[in-house]
């Protein structure tokens, strides 16, 4: 009997330890798993800021900095000049100009922020925003919203609004389609946005691990700040993903 | 050595509820959910020493209190550490059928004759401590609460309950035999019990000062 005590015991006491070591050994390699996903997201985000800012100090140099040169030499001449049909033209030019400088800072200050967003919502602005592209790239552009009564909170609708425009950039550029369509639905407990497109077949997971660049990572940490999950459905031609928001109401 | 052992796992014993009420208002608010483990252990320590040992009442009774009072301090640690109703209820339902089983045990209980029976409640409570502990195990991984948790006193705690269980539950479940039968003493045996007791509070002293706000 005294063998089965030790042996018992012993046994016991193996199974107790391993367990012990497997739930430490395990939580501290997914510990720095999460550790080195969040470094990924975080630098994603950087580097979109960073481009973001390129494009707008691109937008500023090249566009608004041209249109203020312009006036100011329109203004140059106009102290300059005595001859009444010169004073008229370069008045008109000088009306163009000023009218491009407004458009360009409208525009600039479209992209950092959709005034829509604000005043009108998420689903006001996407719909703006697939109109305008719509007109620039030909592609059929369709948004649905189902339960028009969901308030999504700004910074929420914010961060989906961009989610959707890395989404349809992604198709315009890699996808070659034709049609995308924006689905969004639910009630106070949850929201669901389907994206549905008719371009190249693509798996975003296979392709977010393999991705070196920032789009797909961008849209997953847009995703984990809005603590939204992505699901890909598996569809016959193109594309279909699900966004799925638990308490969209609830402001972090 | 036995006494050795005895006074010393009695010391230990003591010391964590001690240095929890000394510092009480600088320990984590997750450290609540062990201070019923903290408050038995002090009174068993106590007991042992002065009923037990100074004036020489028989221990058996208090063992099988102390088997009710621990098996509810632990299903009150993982009571606090679980939210889901899921998880409330497979508590209950444990809890419900414990008191049915030691009621039942009660009935046949004879003093100087109840190892055996002692045993089969000790089982009951390893395998809980195992069921809710591997449960707990699973919703860390899944919440994500801890970046370390060799520095969570719960998880230090729940260790040491598996090993102390672990490690006498053979201990537990042959001391009738043992003690009965008189090629072997049963002291000898005992003293894995009194080591592992001592190995189990020193692990809940250190939870009490991992406890303490850094």
């Amino acid at each position: 009997m005294i063998p089965v005590f030790w042996i018992g015991t012993f046994i016991m006491l193996f199974l107790a330890v391993s367990l012990i070591l497997l739930v430490m050994f395990y939580q501290r390699n997914l510990h720095r798993y999460k550790l080195h996903e969040s470094e990924l997201l975080l630098k994603a985000s950087l580097e979109s800021e960073r481009l973001e800012r390129v494009r707008i100090a691109n937008e500023l140099h090249d566009g608004l900095q041209g249109d203020l040169n312009a006036i100011k030499n329109f203004v140059y001449i106009l102290t300059k000049s005595h001859d009444q049909n010169d004073m008229v033209f370069v008045l008109k030019e000088t009306k163009t100009a000023v009218e491009a400088a407004i458009e360009t800072t409208r525009l600039l200050s479209q992209k950092l922020m959709p005034p829509l967003l604000e005043q009108e919502g998420c689903g006001v602005a996407i719909e703006k925003y697939f109109l305008n592209l719509e007109k620039a790239t030909g592609v059929k552009f369709i948004f649905k919203s189902l339960d028009n009564d969901i308030k999504i909170p700004i910074s929420k609708g914010y961060e989906l609004y961009r989610i959707i425009q890395e989404f349809t950039t992604n198709a315009i550029k890699h996808g070659l389609i034709n049609e995308f369509m924006v689905v969004i639905y639910g009630d106070t407990t949850q929201i669901i946005v389907e994206l549905i497109d008719d371009g190249i077949k693509f798996d975003f997971f296979e392709c977010y691990k393999l991705s070196q660049g920032s789009g797909l990572r961008n849209i997953q940490s847009r995703l984990k700040f809005i603590k939204g999950g992505l699901i890909q459905r598996s569809v016959l031609n193109g594309n279909h993903f699900e966004i799925r928001i638990l308490n969209p109401l609830k402001n972090d | 050595m036995q006494e050795f052992l005895y006074i010393i796992s009695n010391f230990v014993g003591v010391l964590p509820l001690i240095f929890y009420l000394y510092r009480k208002e600088k320990i984590i608010n997750e450290f609540k959910t062990l201070v019923p483990i903290l408050i038995l252990n002090f009174f068993s320590s106590v007991y042992e020493v002065v009923f037990t040992y100074k004036l020489q009442i028989d221990s058996e009774y208090w063992f099988r209190l102390y088997l009710f009072l621990e098996y509810f301090s632990i299903a009150y640690l993982f009571w606090k550490l679980f939210e889901g109703t899921f998880y409330k209820r497979l508590i209950l339902i444990f809890s419900i059928v414990y008191v049915v089983f030691y009621i039942l045990l009660l009935k046949s209980w004879e003093l100087h004759n109840n190892l055996q029976t002692d045993s089969y409640l000790t089982v009951y409570t390893t395998f809980f401590v195992y069921v809710l502990s591997i449960l707990w195990f699973r919703k860390i991984f899944i919440k994500f609460e801890y970046d370390s948790l060799i520095h969570s006193p719960v998880f230090i705690v729940i260790s040491g309950l598996l090993l102390y269980m672990s490690s006498t539950l053979f201990l537990f479940l042959m001391s009738d035999f043992l003690l009965k039968d008189i090629r072997y003493d049963f002291l000898d045996f005992w003293r894995l019990n009194i080591a592992m007791c001592i190995f189990f509070r020193l692990l809940l002293l250190t939870a009490v000062f991992k406890g303490y706000r850094r």
